[in-house]
């Protein structure tokens, strides 16, 4: 039941209010950019939109209903499936190892962390070339390092062989955004104090009861985001494996987003619409679960 | 040089068939565009967007220097985009939008006009004075969406197997002229330790070129066929076409004859033009759009071409085209833009044109000059020559999901029936 000593006083009222315009430019700025692209996409995806023109008409949900005859659409989200579930695990075990093993400054952990954050500001022409110097079944690098005693296995045909197309692409991709995952640990890392160790090391704890008691628990924020941007990063890949592989050999390496600018290619922007929104569900759905449950271990923390 | 580069090769493979094979399946809309005889020229200068700069647009920068050298009064300002998916996209939001270019390169050419046609964007020249010049395959192509004039096809591909001749020489390999020679030929090869055919894999759409070439000679996929008319249209289903099951099922006899390179499915376009340039591959099926990258590999190579030995007796030559200039509906000067297309089709000029893009010709009774690898196949261009996708009824979504499962076939991990099966699927969502 509302009260007078509920309403808001003339002053709050005022205070509210200049909050509001302060968060205005950013709201116009999220609206436009991210949430009318969003709505204006679920538009199309009822329509035969072919991209050319204003002319279409509704079709209903026919372009949904298409999607689960697709093989090639359902083999992307398969294929962007795995790609996530293998990547983030390992790109997130590997950027912690990297964090703690580099978490002490000194000038070699410094050169060190420089390199491995480097490849982030590589793009994706490059990584397409470096990939090609590195994996050419004929005159790549591993091609030619197989020629050792013992590595005759590096001269694989990475690229063109579907049983190990993703698994290069992912390394790749490792590579890549290892580096990224690190520094936020490494954020996370630097805001807990050193007195909780002193502490446990004057308790009688060695270091892996420390990780387990302190720093696994506190680092939980540093975690989230990490398992939450690696999820998204992996459920929307795309230029990583565009360059390396085109989505081959076959459909090895298609990814939910590669088919999206496909059936855009042919003129099926109505349907390609339809297949982007499954994805931001899907997205939106894993997040937001995501996010619940992993805030949930940072308050038991 | 040549036409496209590599780069916009696999979205002109798929998506030349999107509009070609619809139309086939009548499913075009009737254009209201009007055809145009004479437009009036409304002002001294236009605008000309292609995707083709460096080399590759030497012959229109040649053009434009003559035009207004002999047309002083007139500027033609030419614009390149890049030649990829955001290509199409540009060119309609400009058209829309009131900024529209008085003339453009169309990629894919009539293959590619149907979307640009149904939405009313293009000009129907029809009525032009080169029209009844088009060399007959040309002119069949270029009225193939929906018997309007789009465009002017302004030079022909044209594609076979490119061949070592020193190779050939010293294994004493005659040119195959039909597809069990060219299986012997492919069997001497092996078993002298040269791989007889190369291919980039990786890039997929070399692989499809092939195989839609071949799927062009078969007999039931000759122009106007029902067959193809159907299979575009979903009315029949590719897994129970003779014509695709036999060109899957030769391809498939080509890679467990060991025809190609054991990796080929790792091995990127530009490579295999190298490997192919620098003897590690007998012969190489591509369009003469590869030269420059055949030539860059090695300048001294003595390279020859012949057409695809399969159904066809004598073998014909595939012929595509890369592209035609159209004139928007909205443009602002498409006076002056037909008189320019005019001028390009003069014969002297277009002689010019074409020797600088070492190009085959579209108009009856003019050539230019020619890479000498050209030469064997240079008659059965006009002659004896199968458009790529003029009958075989793919569609932009099926010729992406075949070019896939080709190169799962290449990769040893794909079939027959599986190529044809994600054909079918890809047409169901049509």
């Amino acid at each position: 039941m509302t009260t007078l000593s509920t309403l808001p006083s003339p002053r709050r009222r005022k205070r509210n209010l200049v909050n509001l315009l302060f968060i205005l430019p950013a709201a116009i700025v999220f609206g436009v950019v991210v949430l009318l692209p969003i709505v204006e996409n679920l538009f199309y995806s009822f329509t035969n939109w072919t991209g050319f023109g204003n002319s279409f008409s509704f079709i209903g949900i026919q372009n949904f209903g298409r999607l689960l005859q697709d093989t090639q659409t359902l083999t992307a989200f398969r294929n962007t499936v795995v790609f996530t579930l293998i990547n983030s695990p390992l790109q997130i075990a590997l950027g912690l190892l990297l964090a703690l093993t580099l978490r002490k400054p000194g000038r070699f952990s410094s050169a060190l962390r420089t390199v491995i954050v480097l490849p982030i500001a590589v793009s994706g022409v490059v990584l397409g070339f470096l990939g090609a110097v590195i994996f050419d079944p004929n005159s790549g690098i591993l091609k030619a390092v197989s020629t050792l005693p013992g590595l005759g296995l590096l001269g694989a045909n990475w690229l063109g062989d579907p049983r190990l197309a993703m698994s290069s692409v992912i390394a790749m991709n490792l590579w890549q955004w290892t580096g990224f995952t690190m520094l936020i640990f490494l954020a996370g890392l630097s805001t807990i104090p050193p007195e909780l160790y002193e502490v446990a090391r004057l308790d009688g704890a060695g270091p892996w009861a420390q990780f387990r008691a302190i720093t696994w628990p506190l680092l939980a924020p540093a975690a989230t985001i990490n398992i939450v941007l690696t999820m998204i990063g992996g459920l929307k890949v795309f230029d990583i494996m565009y360059v390396l592989t085109q989505g081959g050999p076959g459909d090895a390496t298609q990814s939910i987003v590669m088919r999206v600018t496909a059936e855009g290619s042919f003129a099926r922007f109505g349907y390609a619409a339809a297949i982007d929104f499954v994805l931001t569900a899907v997205i939106l759905v894993v997040s937001i679960f995501a996010l619940v449950l992993l805030r949930r271990r940072e308050l038991d923390a | 040089m040549k036409h496209r580069h590599s780069l916009s090769k696999p979205l002109s493979l798929v998506a030349a068939s999107v509009g070609f094979a619809l139309a086939l399946a009548g499913c075009a809309g009737q254009s209201s565009a009007p055809a145009s005889g004479a437009a009036e020229i409304t002002g001294n200068t236009i605008t000309f967007v292609t995707d083709q700069g460096g080399p590759a647009g030497d012959k229109y920068k040649e053009l434009i220097k003559a035009f207004e050298s002999n047309y002083p009064k007139y500027k033609v300002k030419m614009e390149v985009l890049p030649g990829d998916s955001t290509y199409n996209s540009v060119i309609t939001s400009r058209i829309s939008s009131g900024k529209s270019p008085d003339l453009f390169e169309l990629i894919n050419g009539p293959q590619a006009a149907k979307p640009f046609a149904d939405a009313n964007l293009l000009t129907d020249l029809g009525k032009q004075p080169w029209v009844p010049r088009l060399i007959p395959v040309v002119a069949d192509a270029t009225k193939s969406y929906d018997g309007h004039t789009w465009g002017l096809i302004s030079q022909v591909d044209a594609g076979g197997f490119f061949y070592n001749k020193e190779l050939f020489k010293k294994y004493n390999v005659a040119i195959p002229k039909t597809w069990g020679e060219l299986l012997a030929a492919v069997k001497t090869f092996r078993d002298a330790g040269v791989t007889p055919l190369g291919v980039g894999g990786k890039d997929g759409w070399p692989v499809a070129y092939m195989v839609t070439s071949m799927a062009a000679q078969q007999p039931t996929f000759k122009p106007g066929n029902s067959e193809g008319t159907k299979l575009a249209s979903g009315s029949q289903k590719y897994s129970a076409s003779e014509g695709w099951k036999k060109t899957i099922d030769d391809f498939s006899s080509l890679v467990q004859a060991e025809a190609f390179d054991p990796n080929a499915s790792g091995i990127t376009w530009p490579t295999s033009a190298t490997d192919f340039a620098n003897g590690k591959t007998a012969m190489f099926y591509q369009g003469d759009f590869a030269i420059p990258a055949i030539r860059q590999g090695n300048p001294s190579f003595t390279v020859g071409m012949f057409p695809l030995p399969y159904q066809g007796s004598p073998a014909p030559v595939t012929v595509g085209f890369g592209s035609e200039l159209a004139i928007p509906s909205k443009a602002p000067n498409p006076g002056l833009a037909e008189k320019f297309l005019n001028f390009l089709t003069t014969e002297s000029v277009y002689k010019n044109y074409l020797t600088t893009g070492a190009a085959f010709s579209s108009l009856k009774g003019v050539s230019g000059k020619l890479d000498p690898a050209l030469e064997q196949v240079a008659p059965a261009v006009t002659t004896n020559s199968v458009e790529l996708n003029s009958g075989s009824g793919l569609t932009g979504a099926t010729a992406a999901a075949m070019q896939s499962s080709l190169v799962a076939i290449l990769a040893g991990s794909g079939s027959t029936s599986a190529t044809l099966s994600s054909m079918d699927s890809a047409q169901a969502t049509q």
